[in-house]
């Protein structure tokens, strides 16, 4: 403590230290608090996990049971087996990454220059454009799924991984454009002028200043796309039939099994999610600029 | 749109189809849209091991092998020699004229076996003197109860012939009993069949044509208040009764065969199979009868000829019953072998299709690709009236008009058990 | 900003094509199946062939009186013979005249082709009509209402609940505690969900013989499970969809928060704690507005996507007696049930009317407020 240092205050030594003291044991109390709405927060979303992966390593018999255990003792691995044995999961789960992936890229360089267009320009147009690409995100892909299909059939691109990919772009698109415009209008425009000012050339500025502000943003949008892409099932479902993504595979054994292979399939769903985000959590992080 | 979706879904196996069509002369091509599960078309195609010719098993679903025959048809040239469906599948491809007249392949195997007439009369599709198809297999929905529950049956009832009286009695005596409601539906699965096929005959004598009478308010009312109150509540959500039965959450319970047969299958000592229950009018029942139909279009019409007299012997019958839970459609079919759970349900559906007072209630016929639209009609009334509770005839006015409306627009005359009508079928 | 210049428009192209490409064309494609009835009319011909001159018109299911029939043979690449019959036919046109031709076998249903002298029309040549019927089949299905009620209900009580959540996870982790990394990794999982697998997930816990019910009874709070699930207890439903959806979607909207926040300038929030403001305030005047953007662009997103969310009222309530507009447009379209595509796109059609209507209010409001500030 530096107040030492100010021989001018009117407080006693012993004051001082009670009020330090007091501010300590305040500044303790904020922080057990917050640490325990962290804990309670990471409960609420590892419980349900928890709970599943439970049912997920129990036998047939105690997924049917009452009262259901919350420790999967005997631990068994029947359940998950049948879907582990099913043809062409790893197939799939394959495929879904080369979907996923190839989404986020194409997505993500279409929409980087539509996003910054929105956000920093004044144009004629521009909230007609914005009302377009948010009605494009709002027309449910149940029925859309079906025209797209029939375009594909005809221009012979049926059935194919790279086609499912540029279907799940255009879903993915708008939101990726909108995520990207709000990253961009986040940039201070002030700091671009400068740059400007300073002798760079508008794409000098955009790549120097705007970008290494912005890619966090970025970042979190391109995630934002593979996991759409990822989840999405229905145009899996629709416009694949030998080339079927993980969600779409297990949609299709779901709907044909009970309780055990529901609760197996929901985790194994879950399974590639956690796996995911954890790999990345450290670009992620560093990404997003929390790592110290 | 659907049906270009199709044509390419069904163009992606043929291409690997038709290599081999040319390389074996006597094979032959059987697509069917039952068995198309992974598990059961391994069993289908070890059972088709014994025919004597070769024959090459093709699951699909039923749009696209609709797409496929009706494209074949109009390129007058064809791959697959014989079709596996539903009833329902046929009337589409019958208005197309795309399938032969079996009549007298029908009379040359009926020689041997007995086929089951009411199906034969199927087959026929409303026409008096064309064979579109040839009954394969049939099933249908039965009871199945677990041995805790017989306890609480009610005073003198014979579980073989049922009432619904004594079902709602019986239910009430479990939930008083036990504190739970013991009994379900499986609303989120194929309940609209339990409407159609069970409920509304019982009651009305038909399906269709009693839709808004007051012997339908009746059997509303009573679902509402006699039957609906100790039924277990989670039944909006059963899709399959053998998960609830397994799991002791429900002791009697209604369904397709196919979806009780986990249960028997599991734990055959702990359930019984039994009829459905009588109403005023009768025993309602849906039959859900399985043809074999042979397109103008197959290549080798005489080697599909030859698999249906294969499919129809009652070794391969019997092979079928005890392998894939179809039951048989011809007589001298060895059931003394059979599986204990299989057995039990046998046993269940030869009571229910044979009992004095039956009504078998077909599948909606002639309603072509709107078929759906009639299982919503009947659902609606019943959530309606039995779960919101809003007045039973004003429902079925309402709901009866929507009814009469699809019948108008595709023209589908009555069918069993309504009286036969000239033209669009007509609602009392 | 910047005057009027081509550049954003060179850089929007890119989007633009990809979506006039993917989504427009087929979205008029799916807006005409609302909107247009298939309709199939028989041509009669003067001769058995079917290129003969017409004579006349028929509609489907008319009854026609079948004057005389012929029957051609066909020899089939098989080796085997087809019949093919032609009939004379006789009947009223939807005009109300008279009128007489040739039509093939394959477009009537008969009941035996060498007896009957009565048969009626069944197919045709395919033409296309606009029509209202199937919007009007839609708004009077009983399911529609409640559809449309539970819908807006859902998104009612799960869109607050989430950004309240996602703020407070947000300045959870802003705080600086320790164990970050890991409790950003936690709250992100989430995001990886598919909303099928979360309603298999609430679905365990609240289904009769569900976690809820094993602890209430082992706990001794109840003697035998309770029925969450069920047709009279709509409230429990509703909130057993409410927790799944807050427990998906919320992480989506921490990531735009979170976003947000790193680009809210340090300095803003340690002025702010200079000049004695409290957490609240600080939050409510310095955070809050920075975040705005962030949040409209949430709201919208969060709105949009509720709108179209299905598989977790399925998964957790059967989607018959507890439904929503995206899960009828499902059902509509859905082959195995209803498969009816014209009332689906019908139905498609309406979300995106609802969507619109609610973006372009929020971006109104926002707007309007935005000018309020600066006129301050």
């Amino acid at each position: 403590m530096t107040t030492e240092t100010y021989p001018t205050t009117s407080l006693s030594l012993a004051e001082q230290e009670q009020i330090a003291r007091r501010a300590k044991f305040q500044y303790n109390l904020r922080r057990a608090s917050i640490y325990a709405l962290a804990i309670a927060i990471a409960i609420w979303i590892l419980l349900p996990i928890w709970l599943v992966a439970v049912m997920a390593f129990s036998t047939p018999a105690d997924v049917r049971g009452f009262p259901k255990q919350i420790v999967p003792v005997p631990l068994s691995t029947d359940t998950m087996e049948f879907f582990l044995n099913q043809d062409g999961i790893l197939r799939a789960a394959r495929n879904s990454v080369v979907v996923a992936i190839t989404t986020l890229v194409l997505s993500t360089i279409i929409a980087v220059p539509a996003g910054y267009a929105i956000a920093r320009y004044v144009f004629p147009g521009r909230d007609a454009i914005r009302l377009g690409i948010l009605s494009v995100r709002a027309f449910p892909i149940v029925v859309l799924a079906v025209p797209l299909a029939v375009t594909f059939i005809e221009l012979d691109m049926y059935d194919k991984v790279y086609s499912l990919a540029l279907m799940h772009t255009a879903l993915t698109l708008p939101t990726t454009i909108l995520v990207v415009a709000s990253v961009f209008a986040g940039v201070p425009y002030e700091l671009e002028e400068a740059a400007r000012i300073f002798g760079c050339t508008p794409t000098q500025a955009f790549i120097r200043v705007v970008m290494p502000l912005a890619l966090p943003g970025i970042a979190a949008a391109a995630i934002l796309t593979f996991v759409l892409s990822w989840n999405e099932v229905f145009a899996a479902i629709l416009l694949t039939i030998s080339n079927r993504t993980l969600p779409a595979q297990i949609l299709y054994t779901l709907d044909k099994s009970g309780d055990p292979f529901k609760f197996a399939g929901a985790f194994f769903m879950l399974l590639p999610a956690m796996i995911f985000i954890f790999f990345i959590r450290r670009y992620l992080f560093s990404m997003w600029g929390i790592n110290k | 749109m659907t049906k270009k979706l199709s044509l390419l879904l069904a163009f992606v196996f043929l291409v690997s189809l038709f290599t081999g069509a040319l390389a074996q002369d006597n094979k032959v091509t059987f697509m069917s849209t039952q068995f198309n599960v992974v598990e059961e078309s391994d069993k289908a195609k070890a059972i088709l091991a014994e025919f004597g010719g070769t024959a090459d098993f093709v699951p699909s679903e039923e749009g696209p092998m609709i797409d496929l025959i009706l494209a074949e048809a109009s390129a007058d040239e064809g791959t697959v020699d014989l079709l596996g469906a539903l009833h329902g599948t046929f009337p589409t491809l019958a208005n197309n004229d795309t399938l032969f007249d079996l009549t007298d392949l029908l009379a040359e195997i009926e020689q041997s076996v007995d086929v089951n007439d009411s199906f034969v009369e199927l087959g026929k599709l409303g026409t008096e003197d064309y064979q579109y198809y040839i009954p394969w297999m049939q099933a249908t929905y039965t009871m199945a109860a677990n041995k805790q529950a017989l306890e609480y049956l009610p005073e003198g009832a014979d579980i073989n012939a049922l009432t619904w009286d004594q079902l709602a009695e019986w239910a009430k005596n479990m939930q008083e009993a036990t504190g739970e409601p013991r009994l379900g539906l499986p609303v989120a699965g194929l309940f609209h069949r339990f409407l159609e096929g069970y409920a509304f005959p019982s009651w009305t004598g038909g399906m269709v044509t009693g839709f808004k009478t007051q012997e339908a308010a009746d059997m509303l009312v009573f679902m509402r208040d006699q039957l609906w109150p100790y039924t277990n509540p989670e039944s909006i959500n059963y899709e399959f009764m053998s998960e609830p039965l397994l799991s002791g959450e429900v002791w009697v319970a209604f369904d397709h065969v196919a979806r009780l047969k986990a249960a028997f299958d599991e734990q055959p000592q702990d359930f019984v199979a039994f009829p459905t229950p009588a109403g005023p009018a009768g025993r309602g029942y849906m039959p859900v009868v399985v043809g074999l139909a042979v397109p103008y279009t197959s290549p080798n019409p005489d080697g599909a000829d030859e698999l249906i007299k294969f499919l129809l012997s009652p070794e391969t019958q019997g092979a079928i019953l005890r392998d894939l839970g179809f039951y048989p459609v011809v007589s001298g079919v060895d059931t003394a072998n059979l599986p204990e759970g299989v057995a039990i349900q046998s046993a269940a559906v030869e009571a229910l299709t044979t009992a004095p007072d039956g009504i078998p209630a077909l599948l909606p016929v002639g309603l072509g690709d709107r078929g759906g639209e009639i299982n919503q009609i009947f659902r609606n009334a019943f959530n309606r009236v039995v779960l919101e509770g809003q007045d039973p005839m004003t429902v079925l006015e309402e709901e009866g008009a929507a009814l009469q409306t699809l019948l108008d627009e595709t023209g589908a005359p009555c069918w069993a058990p309504d009286p036969p009508s000239d033209g669009a079928c007509q609602l009392k | 900003m910047r005057k009027l210049h081509w550049t954003p428009y060179l850089l929007l192209l890119p989007s633009m094509i990809y979506l006039t490409l993917f989504f427009a064309y087929p979205m008029v494609a799916s807006l005409q199946l609302a909107f247009r009835k298939d309709v199939q009319y028989l041509k009669l011909r003067e001769e058995p062939e079917s290129d003969a001159a017409e004579t006349g018109t028929l509609a489907m299911q008319t009854a026609v009186a079948v004057l005389d029939r012929m029957r051609l043979e066909e020899t089939l690449p098989n080796g085997r013979t087809r019949p093919i019959y032609w009939f004379r036919v006789q009947a009223e046109d939807t005009e109300g005249t008279t009128v007489e031709g040739w039509v093939n076998q394959e477009n009537i249903f008969i009941e035996s082709r060498t007896q009957s002298d009565t048969a009626r029309i069944v197919t045709g040549e395919a033409a296309k009509e606009w029509t209202f019927d199937f919007v009007k089949r839609m708004v009077n299905d009983f399911r529609f209402g409640k559809a449309l009620r539970t819908t807006i209900l859902l998104i009612v009580l799960i869109i607050p609940l989430q950004f309240i959540l996602a703020i407070v996870m947000g300045l959870v982790l802003q705080s600086g505690i320790r164990f970050t990394n890991f409790f950003l990794y936690i709250y992100a999982i989430p995001l990886g969900v598919s909303d099928l697998a979360s309603g298999i997930l609430w679905y365990s816990i609240f289904t009769q013989r569900g976690f809820l019910n094993s602890w209430l009874v082992e706990l001794g709070l109840r003697e035998r499970p309770f029925i969450f699930i069920q047709s009279g207890h709509e409230n429990w439903m509703i909130l057993a969809i409410v927790l799944a959806e807050v427990w998906r979607a919320t992480s989506i909207v921490m990531v735009i928060v979170v976003a947000g926040l790193q680009g809210i300038p340090k300095d803003y929030i340690e002025a702010g704690q200079v000049f004695g403001a409290n957490l609240w305030q600080r939050i409510r005047f310095i955070i809050l507005p920075r975040l705005m953007p962030s949040l409209q662009v949430a709201l919208i997103l969060r709105t949009i996507l509720a709108f179209q969310v299905f598989a977790v009222v399925v998964a957790i309530t059967g989607g018959d007696v507890m439904t929503v507009l995206a899960n009828e447009t499902y059902r509509w379209y859905d082959p195995a049930r209803f498969n009816n595509s014209n009332v689906a796109a019908a139905y498609a059609g309406f979300i995106m009317l609802l969507s619109l209507g609610i973006s372009f209010f929020y971006l109104r409001t926002v707007r309007a407020q935005e000018e309020r500030e600066s006129q301050q």
